[in-house]
């Protein structure tokens, strides 16, 4: 019955437009950022801010793979965290604002098999929508961009690589292989926040908001402290998949942190809603 | 079948239900009536695990709510304030919420449905069903685990008389035909006459009466006058000791006899053209219940 239901939860949210507005918006917006990373300003910015060389190498360099990477990266952190904590946000304080929960926690079903069941459904969406972003950013960099090596520059991450073009599909391919995992730990904060007393709205709200408050404490040098228990830093370490020599050690270390924040998010989560009284 | 033990709930200061006893004999259908705010879903909540007991405890067919609550919601179907998946059909938020109860098969789905008269509606989204559709929606989901109890919270808000008539209809042949023990709510006891024999009547958290409804009969005649001078008819109705209600019931103190009545205006000069002996009835004994102190009635 558990893997019944487990499919009901997973139909009720493939049934829903908003499931696939993210999917949507994520395609348009790598669209506009691909296209505007052909423009000349953009190119000198990347040169600039992230790789600081003079802006004429990275002009030159910005292939479909480099693009693909920059923009997976921001599609996920701009427009898949917007989603990604829409979705979480509704899955138990939507229901309990639409009373369906009622329905379902009448029956003779405990509230623990309910919260691990949206919890699966969380992580599979979560998986699935960062495994699309980076498939599409990759795509459609390549018919705009071209083949060629791959190049990622990041100071705070302390990485530096740069790869042919077929090794760099490798690096790529493992790159959004884990950036599902990474991504995770995010919604099911937005999960964790739907199953307090609160408006699906202001869970989504609360989840990004946090999340913005993180990347400015992260890019702030005043909080250069903070860096290390960020959790932006380890939503990125998906990157690292791009370094010259792979440290496995710190993505083993960072995956492992997140792991652990996402049972304590499930806990919680789970310890929060069977509290909770649902009143008719 | 169910019995309803010292139960209280309180949320903060407020306490909305204050030991409330009393029992639902297997087979039988009992009506809560009471106000908006008496506690009647409350109870129902509480049947169903949605909100925790303060004091007290219910047992449904022996099984207790607060030790055992899943195994007592497996006897239980409800329709309390009913809500569904809008973007879904009918069928499917059907196969959603069996999905949370025992096993249960497409056949089972199909004669709920076809039992509430909803078959040829099943595979329309809910966003384009009417009021009355929903309710029968709302009542098919609760009977396809084959409960032994059913929970039925303001059975008959929103239906207009066809969609009144069919629920009574269907409530009748649930019980009669499958001995299913049916608990209703109402704050409109009118519509119960024929619908039950046992009521309880609620007040601000408070069970004022349990049991046969005609035992709040306490045999004050009551009459339907219609006479030529009411003003002078309500001067000597008060000096009898009796009491004008709307339409021209008279409600005599008990002991009275109409003809005293009848007599004592004919002497003052009033003409009486009509005298009906009104018999009682649910809704005329509920509002005469809820006059009186919460203490006068002992739950039976």
């Amino acid at each position: 019955m558990f893997l019944r239901q487990l499919g009901w939860e997973i139909r009720k949210l493939c049934a829903r437009p908003r499931s696939y507005l993210g999917f949507a918006a994520c395609l348009l917006f790598e669209l506009a950022l691909i296209l505007l990373y052909r423009t000349t300003a953009l190119a000198e910015l990347v040169g600039d801010v992230y790789w600081r060389v003079p802006s004429a190498i990275a002009t030159t360099t910005l292939s479909g793979l480099t693009v693909a990477t920059h923009v997976t990266a921001e599609t996920t952190s701009v427009i898949g965290a917007l989603f990604l904590a829409l979705v979480a946000g509704d899955m138990i304080a939507n229901e309990s604002e639409e009373r369906t929960l009622h329905m379902i926690f009448s029956r003779p079903v405990t509230r623990g098999a309910v919260v691990l069941q949206k919890v699966i459904v969380c992580v599979l969406y979560t998986i699935v929508f960062c495994l699309f972003v980076g498939v599409t950013s990759l795509g459609i960099a390549l018919l705009v961009e071209g083949p060629g090596p791959v190049v990622v520059v990041s100071a705070k991450e302390s990485l530096v690589g740069v790869h042919e073009f077929v090794p760099g599909l490798q690096r790529y391919a493992l790159g959004i292989v884990m950036l599902g995992p990474c991504w995770v730990t995010f919604t099911l904060l937005g999960f964790f926040l739907s199953c307090c007393r609160m408006k699906p709205g202001a869970a989504t709200v609360v989840a990004t908001a946090l999340l913005l408050t993180d990347h400015v404490l992260r890019i702030q040098p005043t909080f250069a402290g903070y860096l290390p228990y960020s959790l932006g830093t380890r939503i990125l370490t998906w990157r690292q998949a791009f370094a010259y020599e792979i440290s496995w050690l710190r993505i083993e270390r960072n995956l492992s942190q997140l792991l652990v924040l996402d049972v304590a998010l499930i806990l919680l989560a789970w310890w929060v809603f069977r509290r909770r009284e649902l009143a008719p | 079948m169910i019995a309803i033990d010292g139960v209280s709930k309180t949320f903060g200061d407020r306490r909305a239900l204050d030991a409330i006893s009393f029992e639902v004999a297997r087979g039988e259908i009992l009506a809560i009536l009471g106000h908006n705010g008496a506690g009647k879903t409350t109870l129902f909540a509480l049947m169903l695990g949605l909100l925790r007991l303060s004091a007290g405890d219910i047992l449904v067919d022996g099984v207790s709510v607060r030790a055992q609550p899943r195994e007592a919601r497996r006897r239980i179907g409800s329709v309390v304030a009913p809500a569904f998946y809008e973007y879904l059909t009918g069928w499917d938020n059907l196969r959603i919420l069996a999905s949370y109860s025992a096993r249960v098969v497409p056949a089972d789905l199909a004669a709920a449905a076809r039992f509430v008269g909803l078959t040829d509606r099943l595979h329309d989204r809910v966003r384009v069903y009417s009021h009355g559709m929903r309710r029968r929606l709302a009542l098919a989901q609760a009977l396809v685990p084959r409960p032994d109890v059913l929970l039925l919270d303001e059975w008959e808000t929103g239906l207009d008389p066809e969609g009144l008539r069919d629920m009574r209809a269907l409530i009748l042949r649930l019980n009669h035909e499958h001995g299913i023990t049916i608990v209703l709510t109402s704050h409109q006891p009118a519509g119960l006459d024929g619908l039950c024999e046992r009521i309880a009547i609620m007040r601000d958290g408070r069970l004022l009466f349990v049991g046969p409804w005609r035992d709040l009969d306490t045999g004050t005649p009551t009459v339907r006058l219609a006479v030529d001078d009411w003003t002078r008819a309500r001067a000597e109705v008060h000096a009898l000791g009796a009491s004008v209600g709307a339409d021209g019931v008279v409600i005599l103190p008990a002991g009275a006899a109409i003809a005293d009545l009848v007599a004592a205006l004919v002497a003052c000069g009033v003409r009486v053209e009509a005298v009906e002996p009104v018999r009682a009835n649910v809704q005329d004994l509920y509002f005469r219940a809820l006059q009186t102190p919460a203490t006068d009635h002992r739950p039976t």
